[in-house]
């Protein structure tokens, strides 16, 4: 196509004499290259490109302004490659530096250009073309070739290419490590998702509604030097078979409101304006345009970014220093902006909470958000402001990108580790970015190079990820600071908000006489440790922690007088050392784990132990906030296993952290949220919870609760209103002796909140009552799953209800009754371990046990797949009162007074008891080509006198297969031992 | 010889240091050889064996506190609750109280005064440290023992409870031990899944011998090795070989058995794992636990 020469026009922009062009008509979609002339201006004069629509606004994506595109003095011809976005009409070339002159301008359609505009670089160096968004990466020359290296922490994006949705394309991509992620984006150009691919270079789909792809390249762990830059040579994106013309699913325009961002918005504001605009398109099925100015027209205007801010001066200073946000109205227009552009994005999310249903409940992408659909959204709430009560919000957890995006949309800031190389879209879903390690990783290279850096533990310096360094030698104090000083640099022109030193989660600690001899404590005093048991001696190796971490700060706040070094307050030195703490150190304390989660820490009820007693927690606690007030951490464990109301123990403790002037609060391991059951199906409410509570801890978390049922259980409210309260009033009426911690089995929690309280049966039918009440479809597959969960904890007791079959006291001894149909069922046998380790793998040998009764007794029907009968071991002697030495089933029973049977029976027909019950019991056996079968009838007085001995007692069951050798195998429902004693293996037999 | 061991000491030929050894042998001893009866009633040898009361004594032997011993007794017992004819009558006997459902032999240390005292490591609080072992074969086999005499034993006896299972003695065999070659008893199971030497599994663990006839155990989850003595200031090469996700922990005592630290020691591998230690100061005795092992050997040196 010819180029299109335009003469030079020259205008005036905001005072200053600029060169502008002619607009040039444009093709959305298509790709085009600008060349022009110019000459002189200073060393910041810049070009910039506007597309604008037909009506003339500018649409956000319609400004290139690129840092690349500067005027080189000495080079006569400039030229970019781009492509034209969509609803863009006219493209103009902008020129603000006076001094600059302007020549030939040219635009020229460029026929089949690559999806990946310059992606071989053959632009040249300086000519970031098809590479706007960049950090920390620039075009280097190698061997003779341009390429792009990515320095550490550094990463790259492409430019939107145009794809067609649910179609296949290739990458070919030739970097260093890690590989190019491929991002989607809708039409709107809001990110979709990483798009999956089998492996680089295989053919991957289009998410179906991805109108855009982008490629991102970052650099790699860093203990790999190799993997701290990334050089790529060349990307192209290649269709696959993809129809030329795709039409573009039609979303209608709102004619309601705009949204204005100001080009060179921070890419998280822009984050933020681009969420707030695919969130208002779903509620209302009308998208606003995305403007870099606002529109002439009447349509209200929504600014979003703290350039669009300068009329609110006083809330600006009021957010200074935090993550917080405003929303503002202003001439019927609505501002959302923060000091920091994490808080603009917080500040768009609550725009959409306060006006609309929506919630962000779950990372679990199929409940990601949960909304009703308006016709409009009239925005009447919004003249507001918050600043975050904690600066540091963090939930430590999975690593997934859904992660990440539920905890941006829920006000937290857990830092992405740095480590990892950058994470740009964890960045974008206002991750902090930073490093964390314990000692170990802080001594780098030390470890291998200088080894009085290692603890010196019975005689001999270890080299352990898990241990603690030497406290004392002066080494490792000048290790750890060299690897702060290092890594300080690595995040250029961006700020690292956290950096984290903290001891190893271990209780072994250097025992040389150096770290072992006495310590002199600012008072005079004299600390003195017995022994190298830090178990034994906290206060003492506490202090040597600290007094360690004081010197690395004291080291570093010279040349860096704005760190802040966290450290855990854990274990060992959750007791505050002897010794004050420097300011640049940020204890998080840590109550673990003796602390019953039931109640708030200052209530002083933590489990008595040999090394704790139950105010331990509170005193501590209360010592830290005056050693550190205005300066506190937290490292919380506010993820009981199963179903609770754990939030409300976090508010109190949260409440009493702030009130100590805390500055960073936590919780740590909620897990991936998935297809797979988690807890985020039992308490996924109280992980919502804590997320505002560590915005504002004031906060009810009743009423916070009842927002969120409001909010995801639409047309079943009142049910699972009762079904929380059920729960709530369960965990907090429950004995004072009943423990919850992070590790208590969900089984225990199920058994001492649900079943012991007898709510089990209410709480099963408000949750059926809630799946037919609820009228929305998430809201009705998230009662499926919390139903599943419920079902799945309430088959952890091992409970095995037991039939009542009038008939069985007929119909037992005939294996093939129809009647055997209604007993109980086990099955499922795992291997046991013997002189070999079978990690419960699945018995060779199907085992299937059936249980019933007549009040009378209790028949058993064991049914034994055997593939060779004729291999069957059994005692040379014939069937009678012997112990089937070989092939066998065996059950114990247990009744309520702890009184224990052993018995076994084998195909020969023999059968054993211990101790001996003579003929009180009665067994049939018989067998065929594939298996054989033993049926017993126990009466139920053998399990004591009283009809409660006899309601509900306690089972094992097992099977061995042959005698000895490699052939021999036992087996039992849950693959431990028979005889194993511990107390959660026993099958629970109730009898119905 | 009848009362080899009274000529002996009688000659003045064992002295303190001297190997004290005794060998009683029914074939060409008389019961009195072995066994004390204050009421003057000695059970009865007849074709070469001793057909167990329901309790019996031993004598008194002469033993000097932290050495090591091995004690052997030729036995069987009659009846079907024996290994040979009943496989969980092993499990049955480990998990009943004091191994009573089975017949048993236990070694009972006095002081000079003729006072009990407790077993090697029984000062240590909580601890079990049991000189008891069970016979449960129909065939005679050796019943061996191995442990070391605690402070302030002098002297040590062997005790026999039948339990109501008829069990007889051929012989009984008492020296130091000189073959294993390590500081801890019973390092490798070399004497067969019946004989534990102080070695107590935890939960459904215990000895099994292996098809290619190894002994191996299987600890259980809490399980642990005898204590052994391990002194502050030496250094002790270690050596585990066997099986398991979970570590070997080491936990030190004092003289006064006060536990003192314990710590991770060394994880296990089919090709075996070796490492130093040097106990911190003020040790005298120490025990390794797993929460769950399968150990193949467990061997203890000191360093050259």
């Amino acid at each position: 196509m010819k180029p299109i020469v335009l003469a030079l026009l020259l205008g005036l922009v905001s005072g200053v004499r600029a060169a502008e062009s002619e607009p040039f008509p444009v093709v959305p979609g298509a790709a085009y290259r600008l060349s022009f002339e110019a000459e002189g201006g200073n060393d910041e004069a810049r070009w910039t490109v506007h597309l604008r629509d037909a009506d003339g606004n500018l649409p956000f994506d319609g400004v290139l302004e690129g840092d690349w595109q500067r005027i080189e003095p000495g080079r006569k011809t400039h030229t970019q490659l781009f492509r034209a976005p969509a609803g863009v009409a006219t493209c103009r070339l902008i020129i603000r530096d006076p001094g600059v002159t302007l020549g030939k301008v040219t635009l020229e359609k460029e026929a089949a250009a690559p999806l990946l505009l310059n992606g071989d670089f053959s632009e040249g160096p300086g000519n970031y073309s098809g590479w706007t968004e960049r950090y920390n990466a620039e075009l280097v020359e190698k061997d003779g070739q341009t390429l792009l290296r990515v320095n550490q922490n550094g990463y790259a994006l492409t430019d939107y290419a145009p794809v067609v949705g649910g179609e296949h394309y290739v990458l070919k991509s030739t970097q260093g490590i890690p590989g190019a992620r491929v991002l989607a984006y809708d039409a709107q150009r809001r990110f979709l998702g990483i798009v999956e691919r089998e492996k680089p270079g295989a053919p991957f789909e289009t998410p179906k509604d991805a109108a855009w792809l982008r490629v991102i390249y970052a650099t790699g762990h860093h203990h790999l030097p190799a993997w701290r830059v990334n050089e790529i040579v060349k990307a192209e994106l290649l269709p696959e078979d993809v129809p030329a013309e795709s039409v573009p699913v039609a979303v209608e325009n709102d004619k309601d409101w705009e949204i204005v961002l100001v080009p060179g918005s921070d890419p998280r504001e822009e984050f933020a304006a681009r969420e707030l605009r695919h969130w208002m398109t779903a509620i209302t099925g009308k998208a606003p345009a995305l403007l870099a100015e606002p529109s002439t027209g009447g349509i209200r205007k929504i600014f979003v970014g703290r350039a669009g801010a300068e009329g609110f001066p006083e809330d600006l200073k009021t957010l200074a220093g935090s993550d917080g946000y405003a929303v503002r109205s202003k001439g019927g227009n609505i501002h959302v902006f923060g000091a920091h552009p994490r808080g603009t994005y917080y500040g768009a999310l609550a725009l959409l909470e306060r006006n609309s249903d929506i919630i962000w409940p779950r990372p679990n992408r199929e409940f990601a958000a949960i909304f009703s659909r308006a016709p409009k959204l009239d925005f009447t709430d919004a003249d507001f402001l918050s600043r975050p009560v904690f600066r540091d919000r963090y939930v430590s957890g999975s690593d997934d990108l859904a992660f990440y995006q539920w905890q941006g949309r829920n006000g937290l800031n857990t830092p992405w580790h740095l480590h990892k190389g950058n994470n740009y879209l964890a960045w974008l879903n206002a991750a902090q970015l930073g490093y964390s390690g314990s000692y170990m990783f802080w001594l780098g290279d030390a470890r291998e190079t200088d080894e009085k850096v290692l603890p010196l533990i019975d005689g001999k310096r270890v080299n352990n990820v898990w241990r603690q360094p030497c406290y004392t030698y002066p080494g490792t104090v000048d290790a750890i600071v060299a690897t702060f000083r290092r890594l300080l640099g690595t995040l250029p022109g961006r700020e690292i908000e956290y950096f984290h030193a903290t001891l190893a989660d271990n209780w072994t600690v250097c025992g040389c006489p150096v770290c072992m001899a006495s310590i002199k404590l600012p008072d005079g005093k004299t600390l003195t440790a017995q022994s190298s048991d830090a178990t034994k001696e906290p206060l003492f190796f506490s202090t040597r922690n600290f007094q360690m971490l004081n010197k690395v700060a004291e080291a570093l706040s010279k040349d860096y007088p704005d760190l802040q070094i966290r450290s855990h307050a854990y274990i060992f030195t959750a007791e505050p050392p002897a010794v004050p703490l420097h300011p640049a150190i940020i204890p998080e304390y840590a109550a673990y784990p003796t602390q019953n989660l039931r109640y708030p820490i200052l209530s002083g009820t933590g489990k008595k132990i040999s090394l704790y007693d139950e105010g331990i927690w509170k005193r501590r606690f209360e010592e830290w906030g005056k050693a550190k007030p205005g300066a506190l951490g937290y490292f919380g464990y506010y993820y009981p296993d199963g179903l609770n109301a754990v939030a409300d123990t976090a508010a109190e403790d949260f409440r009493a952290l702030a009130g100590f002037g805390g500055v960073q609060v936590h919780t740590e391991s909620f897990p991936a949220d998935d297809e797979k059951l988690s807890s985020w199906d039992g308490d996924g409410i109280e992980k919502w919870v804590i997320t505002k509570l560590m915005w504002d801890p004031a906060r009810d978390p009743e009423a916070l609760r009842k927002d969120y049922i409001r909010r995801v259980y639409h047309g079943a409210e009142k049910e699972m209103t009762a079904y929380y309260k059920l729960i709530r009033d369960a965990w907090h009426q429950a004995p004072k002796d009943v423990f919850v911690n992070c590790h208590s089995p969900a089984s225990e929690l199920f058994r001492d909140l649900v079943v012991t309280p007898g709510i089990e049966e209410r709480a099963k039918q408000l949750l059926a009552d809630a799946a037919k009440a609820a009228t929305h479809p998430q809201s009705q597959a998230l009662i499926q799953r919390q139903r599943a969960y419920f079902d799945k904890l309430a088959g952890t007791l091992g409970r095995v209800a037991v039939p009542y079959v009038e008939e069985s006291a007929n119909e037992w001894l005939e294996a093939s009754s129809p009647h055997w149909e209604k007993a109980a069922v086990v099955e499922g046998f795992r291997k046991v371990d013997d002189w070999r380790l079978f990690d419960k793998a699945e018995s060779a040998h199907p085992t299937r046990v059936r249980a019933m009764h007549d009040r009378k007794n209790l028949y058993l029907r064991f049914d034994g797949a055997d593939a060779h009968p004729a291999g069957q071991v059994k005692p040379p002697v014939p069937a009678g009162p012997v112990f089937p030495n070989g092939d066998r089933f065996e059950m114990r029973l247990r009744n309520a007074k702890n009184r224990d049977a052993y018995l076994a029976l084998g195909p020969g027909g023999h059968y054993y008891s211990f101790p001996p019950i003579g003929n009180r019991w009665k067994t049939v056996v018989t067998g065929d080509e594939k298996s054989w079968t033993a049926l017993v009838a126990i009466p139920l007085n053998l399990l004591g006198p009283t009809e409660a001995d006899q309601q509900a007692f306690k089972v094992r069951l097992g099977r061995v297969v042959r005698l000895r050798g490699e052939e021999r195998e036992e087996s039992t429902p849950n693959g431990a031992g028979l005889f194993n004693e511990h107390g959660p293996l026993w099958l629970d037999f109730q009898l119905q | 010889m009848k009362h080899a061991w009274l000529l002996l000491v009688a000659a003045g030929l064992l002295g303190s240091g001297l190997v004290r050894a005794v060998n009683v042998d029914f074939s060409k001893d008389g019961a009195d050889a072995l066994f004390e009866a204050p009421d003057g009633t000695l059970p009865e040898v007849v074709g070469g064996v001793v057909t167990l009361p329901s309790r019996a004594d031993t004598r008194v032997f002469p033993v000097v506190s932290g050495k090591k011993y091995k004690l052997e007794i030729s036995a069987e017992t009659e009846g079907d609750f024996v290994t040979e004819k009943n496989d969980r009558a092993h499990i049955l006997t480990l998990q009943s109280p004091r191994s009573q459902v089975s017949s048993t032999y236990e070694v009972v240390f006095q002081n000079a005064a003729g006072e009990e005292v407790r077993g090697f490591g029984g000062s240590a609080p909580g601890a079990t440290p049991l000189q008891r072992g069970f016979f449960l074969t129909n065939q005679r086999q050796p019943y061996v023992f191995v442990f070391y005499a605690p402070p302030g034993a002098t002297g040590a006896r062997v005790r026999f409870l039948s339990n109501g299972r008829s069990t007889r003695i051929a012989g009984l065999r008492l020296a130091e031990e000189s073959d294993e070659g390590t500081v801890n008893p019973n390092p490798d199971f070399r004497y067969g899944e019946l004989n534990y030497s102080g070695w107590q599994p935890a939960r459904d663990g215990r000895l099994y011998t292996r098809p290619d006839g190894k002994t191996v155990m299987n600890l259980g989850y809490g399980g642990g090795s005898p204590f052994f003595p391990f002194h502050a200031e030496t250094t002790y090469q270690v050596f585990a070989r066997g099986g398991g996700a979970k570590p070997l922990d080491i936990e030190y005592f004092d003289k006064d058995g006060k536990p003192i630290v314990r710590r991770f020691l060394i994880r296990l591998s089919e090709k075996g794992e070796e490492t130093k230690v040097t106990p911190p100061a003020g040790t005298v005795m120490a025990r390794v636990t797993a929460l769950g092992a399968l150990i193949e050997e467990f061997a203890v040196r000191v360093a050259k």
